[in-house]
């Protein structure tokens, strides 16, 4: 569905119907709708978005401001300096510029839907969209060490490269270098299903990662870095996917596109109020 | 005497603009949906695309460097994009003299210290020319790598001048460009006193009429400084605006519910 | 560069999804995805159309030159075609890396513009385009430019370049012969874009190409849904639903009949991206006359 969240698009009520696209079109509506009368609410561009600053912009220093900074800033002499486009954030004394898009930043106990580029020796090397690899050490994954221990496994047998993962990061070294961890390693591999991929700032950390829909048997998982898989609730050996679940996850997928194409944050909670 | 071609007798040049009169200037961001960071720059009739793919996983794990981000640059220019119809093929000098002019730049603006063994591939596409093309790519590229977010020490901004007529003149376009006159190609950092991190002068030039050329041309650079920074901030505040609608719907329902399982939600799988 | 992967679980969802004729993004198996044109956003060029195609982008540049016309078709001008990847669409076109890409695209649009040996039997008449029959004519260059790549290339290239030759105006070229006949003719063009001449690009094959997943017949495949299916034929189709050419894609065989009902799924989808291919024109060229008048 091409969204254009650029273009005016009139209010609707909010009608349920039974084909996904249409269904798909009116919730968006219905988001564009409040997004726009936020904007009304916030005044002129500006005036309720304050601390937006742009790179090389001095950051005026409030009194509370420790002598450490934090990331995208930087020191010119003697202020503190943005170093990258985004929104002023003071955690406790710390100053720091928090980017509104951009690549995945990896932090600890974020979840993350991964694919498995490389197969090694005793791990995998994950794509996050992130700046580096991710590393799935063999060690980690929990059930397969046991058998690890009776003899040489086989890694393939486990996971191959294009495999679909979700899991959680587990370390981040000072290189960048993220590492994952994962209870299983077999059953972290996840069954048919699609991944959205929507910029990783639309997806902040959150309490609750993964939503179910009981009535259709389909779940889906929020990766902080970006990536939302939607799929059949159950083991990887699940049978051929019903229409049901079909039509669900496309109408979940569809109101998670349109959430990104309007750029508002997508969370478990935005999207089971478009798709309950 | 030779009827004055460039600048009339008014001071007005071929396109009625003063000698000292930037062209218009035009900047689009996000306009491609694969690309971490995108923009389309125009300066006048010259058209630019930047795309900037990363910080992402290094392609090559011989080139990884463990210290800093490797910066992969690349320039092309559609064979619509001239008067004359271009000949086929990218790999000509002046492609390659442009594109170590934008590695160069980018080079000292972005932090590469800040992401170790990654790579930042930034790509510049010439959709039209009419003179002053490096500049638009260098000003395009620094709109794409700030649109994706990359930490850079300072936005780099570009412009060029030239001497025609006993003239001092801003921004040539490509008739002036060919007039035989000098072209005097610089780009800055505006927040650092204007320090001057490129710097190119093509054909003959006179040291004192140097120094009035670089002059204007910074004083140009300033200008677009000014217009790219205007373009950045409200691009970032549309950005916050919009993710900020859909948190306030948020802070009503939405915490408290299914509040059993899944602290982590790794247990799930 | 590697090739993208994708996992099992995906391949199944999406082969399931077709059979149910409910795709990934909600289509049906002949949906396109929407189709956005914009014409004349280069001013340097005779004329110039950017096409979106869902996430595909494609921008086509159109230039006329004076030459020589072929030998075999004295009395006709030539349109030759080219494609070029840009590298802002992927790392993947760094260097020579898009070159195979690029020539199978421009060889496709060749073929579906063959002008036969008369030269009228095209999509576009080229003997509009004569100056001087036997000595001058007028050679439209037509190059396409991917900018961003959404799956289903064919068909957006070809899209993008019957619309940049519907924009495409000719300039009025006045032949001065000199006082005496064996001096060669001078040619004066006319820079004045009222007396330019328009081009009936109406009948102008579309590409469509139609691919198999899990033995069903889809059109307009998303990046995704290409590494799912194993065969595809491309076929042009012009407005009246006529064919064109026929090109069989991608390393699985296809039994006749089946090659029968894509050839019938192609000629329905053509019909559709036509419809909406003129009615964006139509739009756009009553905009430029608003703009002007």
């Amino acid at each position: 569905m091409h969204v254009d969240h650029r273009r005016g698009i009139h209010s609707s009520a909010t009608v349920r119907c039974r084909s996904p696209s249409t269904l798909a079109t009116i919730t968006h509506s219905a988001a564009v709708c409040r997004m726009e009368s936020k904007y009304q609410a916030l005044g002129r561009p500006g005036e309720g978005t304050v601390g937006v600053v742009c790179v090389g912009d001095v950051i005026e220093p409030q009194a509370n401001d420790s002598v450490l900074r934090g990331h995208g800033t930087l020191l010119r002499s003697g202020s503190l300096v943005a170093s990258r486009c985004g929104r002023v954030q003071r955690w406790n004394q710390l100053v720091l510029v928090e980017p509104l898009a951009g690549a995945y930043a990896a932090a600890v106990g974020h979840v993350v839907v991964g694919r498995i580029v490389q197969v090694e020796a005793t791990r995998w090397l994950v794509d996050i969209h992130a700046t580096t690899l991710a590393v799935l050490p063999l060690s980690t994954a929990g059930g397969a060490v046991r058998k690890a221990a009776e003899g040489a496994v086989d890694m393939r047998s486990i996971l191959v490269e294009g495999d679909l993962i979700a899991a959680e990061v587990q370390a981040v070294r000072s290189d960048g270098q993220v590492q994952l961890h994962v209870r299983d390693a077999v059953a972290s591999k996840l069954p048919p299903g699609t991944v959205v991929d929507i910029p990783a700032a639309l997806v902040r950390p959150q309490r609750k990662h993964v939503h179910h829909w009981a009535a259709t048997g389909i779940k889906a998982v929020f990766g902080c870095n970006g990536a939302i898989w939607i799929g059949v609730d159950g083991g990887s050996s699940a049978a051929v996917p019903g229409i049901e679940q079909v039509q669900a996850v496309v109408q979940a997928a569809t109101a998670v596109r349109a959430l990104a194409g309007v750029g508002q944050a997508i969370t478990p909670a935005a999207v089971e109020r478009m798709v309950p | 005497m030779p009827a004055a071609e460039y600048v009339s007798p008014e001071g007005l040049r071929l396109d009625g603009r003063r000698p000292k009169e930037l062209r218009q200037l035009r900047a689009e961001l996000g306009v491609l949906s694969s690309a971490t960071g995108s923009a389309l720059f125009e300066m006048g009739n010259t058209k630019v695309l930047a795309a900037v793919f990363g910080p992402k996983p290094v392609e090559q794990r011989s080139q990884e460097d463990e210290k800093r981000a490797i910066i992969k640059c690349e320039y092309a220019m559609a064979t619509f994009s001239t008067g004359e119809r271009r000949r086929r093929g990218k790999a000509d000098r002046r492609a390659t003299e442009i594109t170590m002019a934008i590695r160069n730049t980018l080079e000292q603006t972005i932090l590469t210290e800040l992401l170790p063994r990654s790579q930042i591939d930034i790509y510049v596409q010439v959709l039209q020319a009419d003179g002053g093309t490096r500049c638009a790519c260098i000003n395009a590229a620094c709109l794409a790598v700030a649109a994706a977010a990359i930490p850079m020490r300072d936005l780099v901004a570009s412009c060029a001048a030239g001497y025609l007529e006993s003239t001092p003149l801003l921004d040539l376009n490509y008739l002036e460009d060919s007039g035989g006159g000098p072209d005097v190609a610089v780009a800055i950092h505006p927040n650092y006193d204007n320090r001057v991190v490129l710097l190119q002068q093509d054909n003959r030039l006179a040291i004192e009429t140097f120094e009035q050329v670089l002059e204007l041309a910074v004083a140009g650079c300033r200008a677009v400084s000014g217009f790219m920074r205007e373009r950045l901030q409200e691009h970032t505040q549309a950005l916050a605006a919009a993710q900020d609608a859909g948190e306030q719907d948020d802070v009503g329902g939405g915490d408290g519910e299914d509040d059993d399982d899944d602290v982590m939600g790794v247990d799930d799988f | 560069m590697a090739a993208p992967l994708i996992s099992q679980g995906e391949v199944e969802w999406i082969t399931a999804g077709v059979s149910y004729n409910t795709r990934n993004d909600g289509r049906k198996r002949e949906d396109f995805r929407h189709l956005k044109v914009q014409l004349g956003m280069l001013a340097q060029a005779t004329g110039s159309a950017r096409v979106q195609l869902g996430e595909t982008d494609v921008i086509v540049g159109v230039k006329a030159e004076i030459g020589v016309p072929d030998a075999d078709r004295p009395d006709c001008g030539r349109i030759v075609f080219g494609v070029e990847c840009s590298p802002v669409a992927s790392p993947a076109f760094r260097g020579r890396g898009g070159d195979e890409l690029s020539s199978e695209l421009a060889r496709a649009l060749e073929r579906s513009m063959y002008p036969g040996p008369s030269g009228r039997g095209g999509g576009i008449d080229l003997s509009v385009l004569s100056i001087v029959s036997g000595k001058t004519c007028w050679v439209l260059h037509v190059d396409a430019l991917l900018l961003n790549i959404g799956g289903n290339l064919h068909d957006a290239v070809s899209a993008a370049a019957q619309a940049a030759l519907a924009d495409a105006k000719v300039p009025k070229v006045q032949v001065v012969q000199g006082e005496d006949p064996s001096d060669e003719p001078d040619y004066e063009v006319d820079d004045d874009p009222s007396e330019a001449m328009r081009l009936d690009a109406s009948g102008m094959p579309i590409c469509i190409t139609v691919s198999l997943i899990g033995g069903h017949c889809v059109v307009d495949l998303t990046v995704q849904e290409e590494l799912c299916s194993a065969a595809a034929m491309q076929v042009a189709v012009d407005a009246s639903g006529g064919v064109c050419g026929i090109t069989k894609r991608r390393q699985k065989g296809i039994e006749a009949s089946l090659a029968m009902e894509m050839i019938e799924v192609a000629q329905r989808a053509a019909a559709q991206l036509h419809t909406a291919l003129s009615s964006s024109l139509a739009e756009q060229q009553g905009q430029q006359q608003m703009a002007v008048g």
